[in-house]
This record gives C-alpha cells, sequence and structure tokens, in this order.
C-alpha cells in the first residue's frame, strides 16, 4: 500500500478531514519533538512547544504546501531555539544571582548529565542561529536536500554551511569546557 | 584522479555521505594523492566527530521519549477550548490592535535600521539617527501571514537575530506627573480642559541589537515572489540598534461616567536607530516596502522620496485597520482606526519628543486632544 503524502494530507484537511490532521501529526510528532527536546532540555517544555507547532498548522494551514515536513520542522527549529536562547539568558541570571545558593540534590550521575547538556546548549546559544538550527537538525537525521528545504538555502550550499557550524560548535564548546573547568578549580 | 580540489562542501558532503557513488570515488581518489586535502578532511572529520558527540547528549533518554498518543490528546483538547493564535488574537482582541498599532512603529525601525556591534563604536559606524516622520504602508492580512510563514514563526516580523541588551520591564506606576518628570528628564505636555491624569507610569527604556539574516530575508522575497537580485550587498550579518530611552505614560478619563471613554498618552523622547555606514538604506527600504506588498515601480518611487535617516514606515494591515495623515502642531502625524471602530491611534513626533495617543473607542477625537497638549 502506498503512503498517503503530506500535501494530500494537508488538502484533505483544509477541506475538513481532521482524521487527516491526525495522520500528519501521527507521521511527524516524535521528529518534532526531538527536535524541541534537544534544544530545551526538558520533557514538559518540548511537548508544549511541539503542541504550539501542530497547532499553528492546524489554525493556519499553510498554503504552499508542498513540503509539509520542512515547514513543520522549520517552524520547531525555531521555536526551539528561540527557547533555548530565552533558556540560556535565564540559567545565567539564575548563576548570577544564586551564587551562595546550595544546589538541590540529585543523583550524581543525572546532575552531571545535566551540567554536560547545558555546555552543549550554551554552545549553540553562542553560535550564530543559523548555525545552531542546523547542527540541531542534522543530529535529528535530516538529509542535506531536507536541510536545505528547511533552512531555505541551495542543497550545494549545505556541505559548506555545515562544515563552518561544526567549526563555530567546536571552538565554542571547547571554550565552554575550559571555562567551566576555571570555574571548578576557582570552586 | 580529479586534479581539481574539492571545496570544503564537497568534503563535508564526502564526510557525511551526501554524495552520489560517482562522485564519492572521485574525492575519494583525489584524497588518496592529495595531503592538502586530506588535512582538510581530517579537520573536518574531527569537528564532526566533536560536535556529533556533544549533540547526542542532548537526545532524550529513555525516560524522557515522545509520548504521542498523550500529546495528541493534549492538542485535541487545546483545539476544542479554542486557544487562539497569535494573529487571530491580533484580529480578535480590541487591546492587541492596539498594541500593534503602537508597536508597528518599533516593529519596523528595528526591522531595518539599527547599529554597529560594539566594536565598532569608533570609526565605521556613522549612521545614527532620530525619528521625525512617520509615514505608512497598507499591507493585507494574507501577505502578513505569508511572511509569518516563511519565518516559521506566527509572532515575529524580524529578518535576523534580535539581541535584547535591555529589556524594558513593566511601566512603573508614579505618584504624579512631577515625579515622573523628574525620573525620565523631559516634562511631559498635558491636554487642556482634559483635566489631570488618573494614572502616571515611567515606561523602561529598551535597547536592542538586531543582525541581518540575509538568508532569511531571501527566503522571504522568494515566497512573496520578489527578484533577491533587489537587495543591496554586504548587508548579511550587518548589525542594527534601537534605542528608546525612558518614556512616561498618562491614562485620562475623557469622561468620568463612561469608562470607554478612557485614552492614554505615552511620551518618549524621539527613539534613535543606527546602522553601518556603508549599508544602503534606501535600497533596503525599497526591499521592505515590496515585501510589504507595493509594486517594484511604486517602492522605487517611494524609497527615493522617503528620508530613510528619519521616517519611520509603519506597516498597517489594512483588513484590521484605517490610516491617515493628521497635521497636529505643523507636523505631520498619523491617525490610525481600526476597522470596526473599537480602538484608534495618533502618532507623530515633536521636538524631539514621540507622543502616541491611544484610545479603546473612536468616540474620543484623538487629533482634538493631540492639538490640545501644551
Amino acid at each position: 500500500m502506498t503512503a498517503v503524502s503530506d500535501t494530500l494530507l494537508l488538502e484533505r484537511f483544509r477541506a475538513g478531514d481532521e482524521q487527516s490532521f491526525e495522520q500528519l501529526f501521527e507521521r511527524h510528532y516524535d521528529l518534532v519533538y526531538g527536535v524541541l527536546f534537544r534544544l530545551t532540555g526538558t520533557r514538559a517544555e518540548a511537548e508544549d512547544l511541539a503542541q504550539d507547532v501542530f497547532l499553528k498548522l492546524y489554525r493556519q494551514p499553510i498554503r504552499h504546501a508542498s513540503n509539509v515536513a520542512g515547514w513543520l520542522y522549520r517552524v520547531a527549529v525555531n521555536t526551539g531555539y528561540n527557547a533555548l536562547r530565552a533558556n540560556q539568558r535565564r540559567y545565567w541570571r539564575e548563576q548570577a544571582t544564586a551564587l551562595d545558593q546550595p544546589k538541590p540534590d540529585s543523583p550524581e550521575s543525572l546532575a552531571a548529565r545535566r551540567e554536560e547538556q547545558q555546555q552543549v546548549r550554551a554552545a549553540l546559544a553562542k553560535l550564530k542561529p543559523r548555525s545552531a538550527k542546523l547542527l540541531i537538525l542534522r543530529e535529528s537525521g535530516f538529509s542535506y536536500d531536507e536541510l536545505a528545504g528547511m533552512i531555505g538555502v541551495s542543497p550545494t550550499s549545505v556541505g559548506t554551511l555545515l562544515a563552518r557550524a561544526r567549526k563555530q560548535f567546536e571552538e565554542a564548546y571547547r571554550t565552554m569546557a575550559v571555562d567551566s573547568e576555571r570555574e571548578e578549580d576557582n570552586g | 584522479m580529479v586534479k581539481q580540489h574539492p571545496d570544503e562542501g564537497a568534503l563535508m558532503r564526502y564526510v557525511d555521505a551526501e554524495m552520489g557513488a560517482d562522485e564519492y570515488r572521485m574525492v575519494e581518489q583525489h584524497v588518496a594523492h592529495c595531503a592538502a586535502c586530506r588535512d582538510t578532511l581530517q579537520r573536518l572529520v574531527s569537528a564532526s566527530l566533536q560536535a556529533g558527540n556533544a549533540l547526542e547528549k542532548l537526545s532524550p533518554g529513555p525516560l524522557e521519549r515522545p509520548d504521542k498518543r498523550r500529546a495528541l490528546t493534549a492538542l485535541t483538547e487545546s483545539v476544542t477550548t479554542g486557544e487562539q493564535t497569535m494573529l487571530e488574537k491580533i484580529k480578535n482582541n480590541r487591546r492587541t490592535q492596539r498594541i500593534l498599532i503602537g508597536a508597528a512603529a518599533f516593529v519596523i525601525v528595528v526591522g531595518l535600521f539599527a547599529l554597529p556591534p560594539v566594536r565598532a563604536l569608533a570609526s565605521d559606524f556613522l549612521g545614527l539617527f532620530r525619528v521625525q516622520t512617520f509615514a505608512f504602508v497598507g499591507v493585507d492580512t494574507d501577505r502578513l501571514i505569508a511572511i509569518f510563514e516563511a519565518l516559521g514563526e506566527q509572532d515575529n516580523l524580524f529578518m535576523g537575530e534580535e539581541i535584547i541588551l535591555e529589556e524594558p520591564g513593566e511601566p512603573v506606576p508614579v505618584a504624579s506627573v512631577e515625579d515622573a518628570a523628574a525620573q525620565v528628564g523631559f516634562t511631559p505636555r498635558l491636554p487642556e480642559d482634559y483635566g489631570l491624569p488618573t494614572e502616571v507610569y515611567v515606561t523602561g527604556s529598551t535597547h536592542v541589537q538586531y543582525i541581518l539574516d540575509v538568508e532569511t530575508l531571501r527566503a522571504v522575497m522568494s515566497i512573496l515572489e520578489i527578484d533577491p537580485a533587489a537587495l543591496p550587498e554586504n548587508i548579511d550579518g550587518q548589525v542594527f540598534e534601537f534605542t528608546i530611552e525612558d518614556g512616561i505614560l498618562m491614562f485620562f478619563d475623557d469622561n468620568n461616567d463612561r469608562n470607554e471613554h478612557d485614552f492614554s498618552i505615552l511620551q518618549i523622547p524621539s527613539p534613535s536607530a543606527s546602522y553601518p555606514e556603508d549599508t544602503d538604506i534606501t535600497a533596503l527600504g525599497e526591499v521592505l516596502l515590496r515585501v510589504f506588498g507595493m509594486s517594484e515601480r511604486e517602492a522605487a518611487r517611494l524609497a527615493q522620496q522617503i528620508d530613510w535617516t528619519s521616517t519611520v514606515v509603519l506597516p498597517v494591515p489594512i483588513e484590521i485597520a484605517t490610516v491617515r495623515e493628521a497635521r497636529i502642531h505643523g507636523q505631520t502625524g498619523l491617525l490610525l482606526e481600526t476597522l470596526e471602530g473599537s480602538s484608534s491611534a495618533l502618532v507623530w513626533e515633536e521636538d524631539g519628543i514621540v507622543t502616541l495617543i491611544t484610545a479603546e473607542t473612536s468616540y474620543v477625537n484623538l487629533i482634538a486632544v493631540g492639538r490640545a497638549l501644551k
């Protein structure tokens, strides 16, 4: 049996068929959630934002429906990236005001994982928006052609942009790690 | 063996296995005999591995996997309880419409103009200006939706990265006009014969940088079928900066027995905006006019007429509001009214102060209030 295309599902939904929307949801929710989880780091926030993304599609079904998946993941990565930036700002504000407060109890392995994730996200937040979005989308498993559609560049430029993004990330991540070690030494 | 060196992008595609078998073999053969390309490849592999390993840490853990069924239930509930999108809120909410009208100036200025980064405090920045005039361009809601879609988010019209250097915060109530004046450093004008304000607030200053993202702007232009060649060169990554200083917000009760006759007056020093000296502001302004729906010819003509170093162009959604010019104390301002008459706004600049008067109804004659300011 051939799967019905996203475009056809969206057309049916726009004609009033709610089940077609559910099929689109079934098809894309996991990846949309995955992109948002990587950028936000919490299940609750990723779920809320994923809901916003699908609500946007529900309320204002896009008119240029040739690439529904591209639209969904572009909206997801933009939404997630904005949340990442906001979370980073909040994180640094809290760090600045809570230096003397004891850290909440948590199992060591969990705390270490959170700390590692925080460093990765902090490095992402330092990159140019397009670079950060490219890295997350590539990490989520999308091909160069799909990435090109999502961020609005030609497929031939994706390699160059990814090479640049990875280099920027490597530098930013290294700086974060050095800063973190220095803080530990001082602490 | 391929004599020409593959560029970095091709090597990256090779690393990511994003090329056809023939090209893959050619690159492989070339790299086997070219030390320089091997070095580049090594570097790319190393950066890719490091990025991949780090980003892998962000994947959902076993307890964080998506729960599709629960998410679909939540979505269905949200749909049936009638939560609105940003655009629907704009269309349906009177207060939002007023804010939209008031904020349009802010949106467009930060979208167009700004400052160079801190590093350029010295020499390469001269394009500082203050808002002196307001103009408008009608834009239809479908077009706004298309722009929102192209940007991938419905509540943001900016085509670039926003860096908020200073957030305005909530307006702070003060006891009197005199107290507000002492805090902000200028004395607001008050409308004669309308009594004293019932509430007075000091509004905080705002300082925002915008880094223009040409790729996003191109994507928007492509969706709107505008030739990207219209964009001036060398504008990618240029930093624009926008500053609003502390202002005074006053609420008046025009008629004591009917709340809907209330109006508010906001006065702030003319916002300043700046941008790198080599920015072709007229060309950029022309692109923006076209994004908002003007024909190529019309946009070119208007872009030449507008003094982009002192004018704020407001995009006015034509399905929501009407707009016309109004003369206040010899200055040209804009009077905006929502179509169903639920709110109105009047904005103009005079002696270095921008004044915005808003009312929840069209019963208040904003022009009369504006002219009564002394």
